[in-house]
């Protein structure tokens, strides 16, 4: 979604400035300073321009150069060696042209509108946004640039939102490790009623009734997408884990995540030792999954987010909580266990 | 430079962000009515990051989109990982490009992030609500009558505002520093058991000072323990405990306005400014769910009205009238675990060998106490003599007023203050 975005309003760019170019070239010839007396049609531009619409962009960036080493100031010219560097993905280059042209000839808004595309395409929109107000503030009536300029805040926006609403995953996860550490070295603490497990808790599920009547961990994973085959796998090791710790077996519930799984702060032996421990120790463990969303990183790696209820004689909790697979030796296996 | 026909698009974030409020805004047709300036001064200076979404709420009343967007891009440098502004930042951007539908503009398929721009708004609704009211300057919270000398400060929490109020004691009264956004539990307020993730109402001491390396990471730079549960709620079986003032996780800024597991959670550049003024020995922590504001003059009236009934109950008890006494508390007055019946009968067997009774009070203290209507508590040091007896004693005495009756419902004492 964001390329399209950007390319859609890249190619729209690049070709409505094409054909500002080309009218300009038509209609009015050397309209933007060019100093010689030369007509366009006999002139290194047209013929550059004919190889830069033919795909050539090598030998129409030769020509240019040549023309341009001997008229400097045509400004059209450089404008299409700027569109050049553009299509042969020169950015950096085709930024520099561009903004000379924005020195030189400020009152342009061409060379403004193609610099925020190109810095758009490089994801400097605050830049590709100053450029498309200065294109504006010279042509107020410049459609293209309003358009551009909507894409540029509708992006940005769409970064903001995605900023307010990511979740914590990297910190969670060195939370819950803290949290361990202290559940064995502090007992008392984990019983107080604000021993906050979570730096960001969850949702009691009375608040919230669609969270309540989402659906289990058994049906369909992402609303609106069919479960495929590896979120089936996935699903299955979640609903094993989950079944063996409420059953109270440790060595099916251990069985569900990698050897040597470890914490930053307890070994694998210690790991072991005290999630047997809890896990033996409640008269009874309920455990209750809802709104599970199965990510992938790669083919090997998965997450599993979910509401989970646990509920035991002793405690009764409901946290987010997000368990990161990978396949090893073809099974999906814990890797990471992160409460939030 | 914005095109003229998204004026429009404006208004319509004005009306969404408005409609959010409560008590709602007051929308200027005139934006020259309205200098951003003289609005800035609703948030007091210590709270840099409320102010500027202050003025960017007010930037927005004005209709000055992009002083609004300003505002907030500057608060984000300040705290990048101020998710509300961040929210707030898309809808802003985001109306120069089409107008809005709803406060915090975006949808998305996952259950977590509608949790998160749910909470976002709640955050929104709590803190907007507050930061656009005048901060209450010559006014004292009903709550808190009289202050004791040994009584630095007092931290008011308003559990349905999502706000906390620093007071620092003033001839006897308390007298407004800053106030604060925090969360308290998920399931709101009034506690009565362990584990309903409430926060309680009451009135406590902080009983220590945790600092970073006795903490794990998610209570932030430092925690303030509470007294919970105190006497009276003990009286009323109430039970749980670990209730704390603490801070945040390192990397979340703000938590929504109902997110903890009871206690009460500031942001931890809050926690820092208020824990650098704090005398936590000294300071009472009040946590109410609404807060009348009142006039020192009513305060001070109705102080007068209590401490009458303190003064009265102190000259029965030196006259050894017993029954004069023993009208000063309720049928239903339990001491411990001794019914009324039984406490008096033992009275009236001490009062016998009394030739003189003696009593002073200092360090007194005077609460309307929250959560519960016509309940008063005095709090304060006794000092008493008699011929075959003499003990000083921190006493907390808890008073019903119904119509003009005054009456003893608890008496509790420590032998020490602190």
């Amino acid at each position: 979604m964001k390329r399209s975005l950007l390319s859609v309003a890249l190619a729209t760019a690049i070709a409505t400035t094409l054909a500002v170019y080309l009218q300009n070239t038509m209609a009015a010839g050397q309209s933007v300073g060019s100093p010689n007396n030369q007509t366009a049609s006999d002139s290194g531009l047209q013929t550059s321009e004919t190889l830069f619409r033919q795909g050539q962009y090598p030998q129409a960036l030769t020509t240019i150069n040549g023309w341009i080493a001997t008229h400097p100031k045509d400004a059209q010219a450089r404008f299409l060696k700027g569109l050049i560097l553009t299509e042969q993905n020169k950015t950096d280059e085709a930024i520099a042209v561009f903004t000379k042209l924005t020195e030189d000839y400020p009152e342009l808004p061409e060379p403004y509108n193609n610099l925020a595309v190109l810095y758009a395409a490089q994801g400097k929109y605050e830049q590709a946004r100053n450029a498309l107000e200065m294109a504006i503030h010279t042509h107020p009536s410049y459609a293209v640039a309003h358009e551009n300029l909507g894409d540029i805040y509708a992006k940005m926006a769409s970064l903001a939102y995605n900023k307010a609403l990511q979740l914590d995953t990297g910190n969670t996860n060195v939370h819950t490790k803290l949290a361990l550490i202290k559940e064995i070295f502090n007992p008392d603490a984990a019983q107080t009623d604000c021993s906050g497990k979570t730096s960001k808790p969850a949702k009691p599920i009375d608040t919230n009734p669609k969270t309540a009547t989402a659906p289990s961990p058994t049906q369909t994973p992402n609303s609106g997408n069919q479960p495929n085959k590896r979120d089936a796998a996935i699903i299955t090791a979640v609903n094993d884990w989950a079944k063996a710790w409420s059953s109270q077996q440790p060595d099916n519930y251990l069985a569900a995540y990698a050897p040597n799984y470890a914490t930053a702060y307890l070994s694998h032996d210690k790991w072991v030792a005290l999630r047997r421990n809890r896990i033996t120790t409640p008269k009874y463990i309920q455990i209750k999954l809802s709104d599970p969303v199965i990510d992938y990183s790669d083919m090997q790696h998965a997450s599993a987010s979910f509401t989970e209820h646990y509920r035991s004689d002793r405690l009764d909790t409901t946290e987010q909580k997000v368990l990161k697979f990978a396949l090893i030796q073809g099974k999906w296996l814990i890797i990471s266990e992160q409460s939030h | 430079m914005i095109h003229l026909q998204h004026i429009t698009r404006w208004l319509t974030l004005l009306a969404l962000v408005a409609s959010l409020l409560p008590n709602g805004l007051v929308i200027s047709a005139k934006a020259d009515d309205l200098p951003i300036a003289s609005s800035v001064t609703n948030v007091h200076p210590l709270n840099r990051r409320e102010q500027l979404l202050a003025n960017a709420v007010h930037a927005l009343q004005q209709g000055k989109l992009d002083a609004a967007l300003q505002s907030i891009e500057t608060l984000l440098r300040l705290q990048p990982n101020f998710r509300l502004a961040q929210l707030m930042q898309g809808d802003l951007l985001l109306a120069h490009a089409q107008a809005l539908d709803t406060f915090g503009n975006t949808s998305s398929n996952s259950p977590a992030r509608n949790i998160q721009l749910n909470d976002l708004r709640a955050e929104a609704r709590a803190r907007l609500d507050t930061i656009l009211q005048p901060p209450p300057i010559n006014s004292v919270p009903d709550n808190v009558l009289q202050l004791a000398d040994d009584v630095r400060q007092v931290l008011l929490v308003d559990t349905s505002t999502s706000r906390l109020y620093l007071f620092e004691n003033q001839n006897g009264l308390p007298h407004y520093l800053a106030d604060f956004y925090v969360s308290i539990g998920k399931n709101g307020a009034i506690k009565q058991r362990e584990g309903d993730d409430r926060t309680p109402l009451g009135i406590y001491r902080i009983t220590g000072r945790l600092h970073s390396h006795a903490l794990t990471a998610i209570y932030g730079p430092e925690a303030f323990p509470l007294n919970f549960p105190n006497d009276w709620d003990e009286r009323l079986h109430k039970s749980g405990h670990g209730i704390w003032l603490h801070g945040t996780f390192t990397g979340t800024f703000s938590r929504p306005p109902h997110a903890s597991d009871g206690c009460v959670v500031l942001n931890n550049n809050d926690l820092e400014t208020l824990s650098a003024k704090l005398s936590p020995q000294n300071t009472i922590v009040v946590i109410t769910d609404h807060i009348n504001w009142i006039s020192p003059e009513t305060a001070i009236e109705r102080r007068t009205q209590f401490a009458q009934q303190i003064s009265d109950w102190q000259h029965d008890w030196e006259s050894l009238n017993i029954n004069h006494y023993a009208s000063h508390y309720a049928d239903d007055f339990t001491a411990g675990d001794k019914p009324y019946s039984r406490w008096l009968a033992e009275k009236r067997q001490i009062n016998n060998g009394k030739r003189w009774i003696q009593v002073k009070f200092e360090r007194m203290s005077l609460y309307a106490y929250p959560g519960q209507k016509n309940l008063y508590l005095a709090d304060f040091m006794q000092d008493y003599s008699s011929n075959n007896l003499s003990d000083v004693t921190h006493k907390h005495l808890y008073w019903t007023q119904h119509d003009e009756q005054w009456k003893i419902v608890a008496e509790y004492v420590t032998k020490t203050k602190d």
